[in-house]
């Protein structure tokens, strides 16, 4: 039986499959986008306490949730598992790299050389934006110049002269031409691949644990739905294990099809079977943590693949922080976390590369406030102040039958019981960023993932990053507390980068500037593994221009044989 | 002369070979019996005489065959004890006393049988007495003189008979092709066992030897050349000497056993089964069907069946897209590219893994790799121990592993350690120095040219290892001596071998 051929494989729905899928699909080629996760189309993201416990990707328990956790000797690492990748979880910062931190010749901790410029860049920067259409919170505006979080934010590092900004956001708050409103219906040129209806964003926090409304502009709203109508196929559920080149040109690709009823493995061995689809071209976006592994998994087929696989890796500087318990004039100052989308602003900390006397490597501070069901279990996590303030209303309530008391309106005592929710109402999280030190290895171990980037190689960049959350904290009257594996000489990272980094020659990196692999032709990475250091500011922007830089390659060349 | 119906008259010569004309006995079964060849005339010199007596008496290529598989060399060694006194001056150092009274009924060697031979044979012997090559018939075979045909001097007494002094042909004629000639034949199918090596080595033992090698080559080869010639006048129209056309077809080998010194059934039983199989790829040479392959054992089956195992541990380093073994080490030791095999090599009946040439068992085990995937479990693998192509100096031990990746795509890993004798002490290097390749999917010995090749390397058993295995070793069979039997039986052929690469010195092949 001849298998079903493609001009294009896409493996993943990230910014950089989903910018591939779009472009190829946009120029009339046959695209096929396998991605291993679920799509999520408005108001399926689980909220119960279950669907949440179950909303992990973990196939051989049944899993195929959107969180795919990972945790190594160096590092914890969060990425998604859903038809848009990253976009579905992210807080939706659209920056662009800064132009002077492109660096060439780096030689500080780990040699770090970037071969492709912001000027190369631009153009594709600009393709990207137009498409998933970029809004600054509209701070000045109401109900959202309410936004306490950001005011607070925005006070404190005036107030200590840092260098504040609004971050463009991938998010609808107004139809075009119309005032910004919340929960407003959303216009759309085309209806969007789910088929459902969407609102303009209800500022309720939960942008990491997937928008229920449709305001997020996530990459299945703006480039899948257009490669759809443009004729792509979208195959969901379907997780590639295994690639070959073929003797005539081209690849041919094994993937699972998953079952969600029921788990992938039992006993080790795979339950269900494997298809095999061939294309002229394959391109590898399955993230920093799915195409290292790949291609790693299947090197026995790529002999030849540089020994740069597996090398320049990073978190992209990533680091939490907790403001906790702000205060002004004495009083709990509220900040309101669960309140507005996740990020909504930055402060930009100067690289020394800026010039300008900045010392250390440059980096951001951006608010990161959290779902509004989260205060919930901060307020009931304070257990001794609860069970005293349920002791104290029962005593009320006892003591009013005795007395007779005359008084039926009892709205002020059950007030009482929920206490005064300061902690909730005035803490909030930062997530730092920045130019870290590329110095982690990717490597299998046992068949598994393993990934050995340590701390110590950036520590005079995170006592930078953290001394100025302190600084933050302080202005703000709260208490600064780190992530508790920061005690354990670990961090968190949401943005990992790097492990098939691009190169000038293969001896540098495993792909060009074009995200083509050395020697072997027709075979792309375009995620965020080609990064060959840090990106600094938020990745996905970059990911994503970077891949329509490599779709740029794809459509200019002469069509791979067996096409 | 063709005969009456057309056919050329066809002649076999079983020239001598002292005991290696066991692996004669294979191709007679071959020739004989798979091939279905029949032969009008044959000759018999020296130990050929044996292999002709049983012609003439009608046994089939398969009952020669199992003859020689079920002799039991020991059987036919008889001191000469009384002449030892005599010291130099000794008759001989042994007496073929065991042969006429063990060995001959052993084989069923029936003589009336024999000398109411109809078809014609011819058997060579020298009369010493009167300095002539005595050519007899199956008429005229007796005891005594089937006994002088492989009298050597020294080694054995020579046979009197009638007053007159008689040992074996083979310093006048390991092959009377002349005779075959003389009588008529237009084909000579020639089974030729004697070395033709030319590895001159030292010692009273070795050179004796020599000395026939050189007998016997010289004269063949100089009737080889009138034949040649003979045929070379024929075509250009002068004087022929044998006025018709002559085809010689040859079969020679250079078989694994030592003319006389050899105290190894199972290295006589693989002599046979080399002999086997080197007709059968003769014959697909020649264009010869063959109707069918017989069995390779004895025909006897007291051995009962037993298994044997080991485990071997060898670790090195491999290249990943190198080709070149040493390349592929260095490239991989700089990168890490860290191969462990883990292997339990095991073999099915040790009775078949020692006589048949192959010497084949099977693997079982992981091979672990990082850059591969982790530890990969050998899904089928086999283990040739110390084999060779024809020249039994230079072995080989081969292993050939199939595997998947933890992607699932396939993968072999072909490997082999080269056993040959080079300056100095190389035994040990040689023995434990595999020479790794792995190839794209799951290619055999005969698809590795045009495989894809995925990486290249070394690995090796370090001592430690090696120890470790020696205790590795676990026997099953049904009774206690069935298992010391077959463990060392194994010990045995592996010893030998490595002596037929580096103990030549000693005795040029291994006697047991």
């Amino acid at each position: 039986m001849i298998p079903e051929h493609f001009d294009a494989v896409v493996v993943g729905s990230g910014f950089g499959g989903s910018t591939i899928t779009y472009r190829l699909s946009e120029a009339g080629k046959s695209v096929c986008l396998l991605e291993r996760g679920h799509p999520y189309p408005p108001g399926s993201f689980p909220r119960s306490p279950l669907g949440v416990r179950r909303n992990f990707w973990d196939p051989s328990e049944g899993d195929y949730g959107m969180f795919d956790v990972w945790s190594f000797s160096g590092l914890e690492g969060l990425v998604s598992s859903g038809l848009g990748g990253g976009s579905l979880i992210y807080a939706n910062v659209l920056l662009r790299k800064d132009e002077k931190w492109f660096v060439r010749e780096d030689h500080d901790g780990a040699y770090e050389y970037w071969p492709v410029t912001y000027q190369d860049l631009e153009p594709h920067y600009e393709r990207v934006e137009k498409l998933m259409g970029p809004q600054l919170f509209p701070l000045d505006v109401a109900p959202f110049s309410a936004t306490a979080k950001t005011l607070a934010f925005r006070d404190a590092a005036r107030a200590r002269g840092l260098d504040w900004n609004l971050v463009p956001l991938a998010v609808k708050f107004a139809n075009p031409g119309e005032p910004p409103a919340p929960g407003a219906l959303l216009k759309e040129e085309f209806p969007n691949l789910h088929g459902r209806i969407r609102l303009t964003c209800t500022l309720c926090g939960e942008c990491d644990v997937g928008c229920n409304t449709g305001a997020k502009n996530t990459l299945d709203y703006t480039h899948l739905s257009a490669a759809k109508r443009f004729g792509a196929e979208i195959r969901t559920l379907c997780e590639v294990k295994s690639f070959a080149p073929r003797q005539e040109g081209g690849f041919t690709i094994e993937y699972t099809q998953h079952d969600p009823t029921g788990p992938s493995k039992r006993d080790g061995r795979e339950l269900a079977p494997r298809r095999t689809i061939t294309a002229g071209r394959l391109i590898l976006s399955a993230g920093t943590f799915g195409s290292p592994f790949l291609l790693l998994r299947n090197r026995a087929n790529f002999p030849h693949l540089s020994d740069a696989l597996g090398t320049r890796f990073s978190g992209n500087g990533d680091l939490l922080g907790f403001f906790l318990g702000a205060v002004r004039e004495g009083r709990p100052r509220l900040v309101d976390a669960g309140r507005g989308p996740v990020i909504t602003s930055a402060v930009r900390g100067a690289d020394a590369l800026d010039g300008g006397g900045a010392k250390g490597r440059g980096f951001y501070i951006e608010d990161a406030g959290h779902p509004e069901f989260v205060n919930w279990l901060v307020e009931a996590s304070q257990a001794p102040g609860l069970l005293r303030r349920l002791a104290r209303f029962a005593w009320r309530r006892v003591k009013s039958r005795i007395t007779g008391d005359p008084r039926s309106d009892i709205t002020e005592e059950i007030q009482a019981l929920l206490g005064d929710c300061a902690l909730s109402s005035s803490s909030v999280a930062v997530l730092g960023m920045g130019r870290d030190v590329p110095s982690g290895r990717m490597r299998l171990r046992k068949g598994y993932l393993d990934v050995d980037w340590r701390l110590d190689d950036s520590r005079p960049y995170f006592d930078r990053l953290r001394g100025t959350m302190r600084e933050l904290a302080q202005e703000l009257g709260a208490s600064f507390k780190d992530n508790p594996i920061w005690y354990f000489n670990r961090v968190i990272s949401v943005h990992p980068l790097g492990g098939c980094p691009m190169g000038r020659d293969r001896r540098e990196g495993v792909v060009d500037s074009h995200g083509e692999v050395f020697d072997v032709p027709g075979l792309y990475v375009a995620d965020g593994s080609v990064m060959p250091g840090p990106v600094g500011a938020n990745p996905s922007l970059t990911i994503a221009a970077m891949a329509d830089r490599t779709a740029d390659r794809i459509l200019g060349l002469e069509p791979a044989k067996g096409a | 002369m063709p005969k009456p119906d057309g056919t050329p008259k066809r002649s076999l010569i079983l020239a001598g070979g002292g005991v290696k004309v066991a692996f004669q006995a294979g191709v007679l079964q071959v020739w004989l019996d798979e091939a279905g060849l029949s032969f009008d005339h044959a000759d018999g010199a020296s130990g050929g005489c044996f292999n002709l007596a049983m012609w003439c008496q009608g046994m089939s290529g398969a009952q020669i065959a199992d003859n020689w598989r079920n002799l039991d060399p020991v059987a036919g060694v008889d001191f000469n004890w009384a002449q030892y006194l005599r010291l130099f001056y000794a008759e001989s150092l042994f007496q073929l006393g065991n042969y006429r009274q063990k060995v001959f009924p052993g084989w069923g060697l029936d003589w009336e049988k024999i000398r109411r031979c109809p078809r014609e044979a011819t058997f060579n012997v020298y009369n010493f007495t009167r300095h002539e090559l005595f050519v007899y018939t199956p008429a005229q075979l007796t005891e005594d003189l089937l006994v002088a045909s492989v009298s050597l001097p020294m080694w054995f007494e020579p046979v009197r008979i009638g007053g007159e002094v008689f040992i074996d042909s083979v310093f006048n004629t390991d092959a009377n092709l002349e005779e075959a000639i003389r009588r008529g034949a237009d084909e000579l199918w020639v089974i030729w066992t004697v070395s033709q090596r030319g590895e001159w080595l030292d010692g009273f033992v070795a050179n004796y030897f020599q000395v026939i090698e050189t007998a016997a080559n010289g004269r063949y080869k100089a009737v080889l050349s009138r034949i040649a010639e003979n045929n070379r006048a024929l075509e250009e129209g002068r004087h022929a000497e044998f006025g018709r056309r002559i085809e010689v077809k040859e079969l020679k080998a250079e078989v694994g056993l030592h003319y006389l010194v050899n105290f190894s059934r199972d290295r006589s039983a693989e002599a046979v089964n080399q002999g086997v199989e080197a007709a059968r790829e003769w014959c697909r040479q020649q264009g010869i069907p063959l109707r069918g392959e017989l069995p390779s054992y004895p025909a006897e089956v007291h051995d009962a069946l037993t298994r044997l195992q080991f485990t071997e541990d060898m670790k090195g380093y491999v290249g990943l897209g190198e080709t070149d073994f040493q390349r592929g080490f260095k490239a991989g030791h700089d990168r890490g590219t860290f191969l462990h095999a883990h292997l339990t090599i095991k073999v099915d009946g040790v009775n078949r893994f020692v006589t048949q040439p192959r010497h084949e068992a099977a693997v079982e085990g992981t091979v672990s790799c990082e850059e591969l995937g982790g530890d990969l479990p050998i899904e089928s693998g086999t283990f040739n121990l110390l084999v060779d192509e024809g020249d039994y100096t230079r072995k080989r031990m081969l292993y050939r592993l199939h595997v998947r990746d933890s992607a699932g795509n396939p993968l072999t890993l072909s490997g082999f350690k080269e056993v040959r004798d080079d300056p100095g002490f190389d035994l040990w290097s040689d023995t434990s120095t595999l020479y790794t390749r792995i190839y794209r999917g799951a290619v055999d010995a005969g698809g590795e040219e045009g495989a894809e090749v995925v990486a290249t390397g070394i690995i090796r058993i370090a001592m430690l290892d090696f120890l470790k295995q020696l205790t590795t070793f676990r026997v099953e069979g049904p009774s206690l001596s069935d298992r010391a039997a077959a463990l060392g039986r194994f010990g045995r052929l592996f010893l030998g071998k490595l002596w037929d690469v580096y103990a030549r010195e000693a005795l040029s092949v291994g006697p047991f």
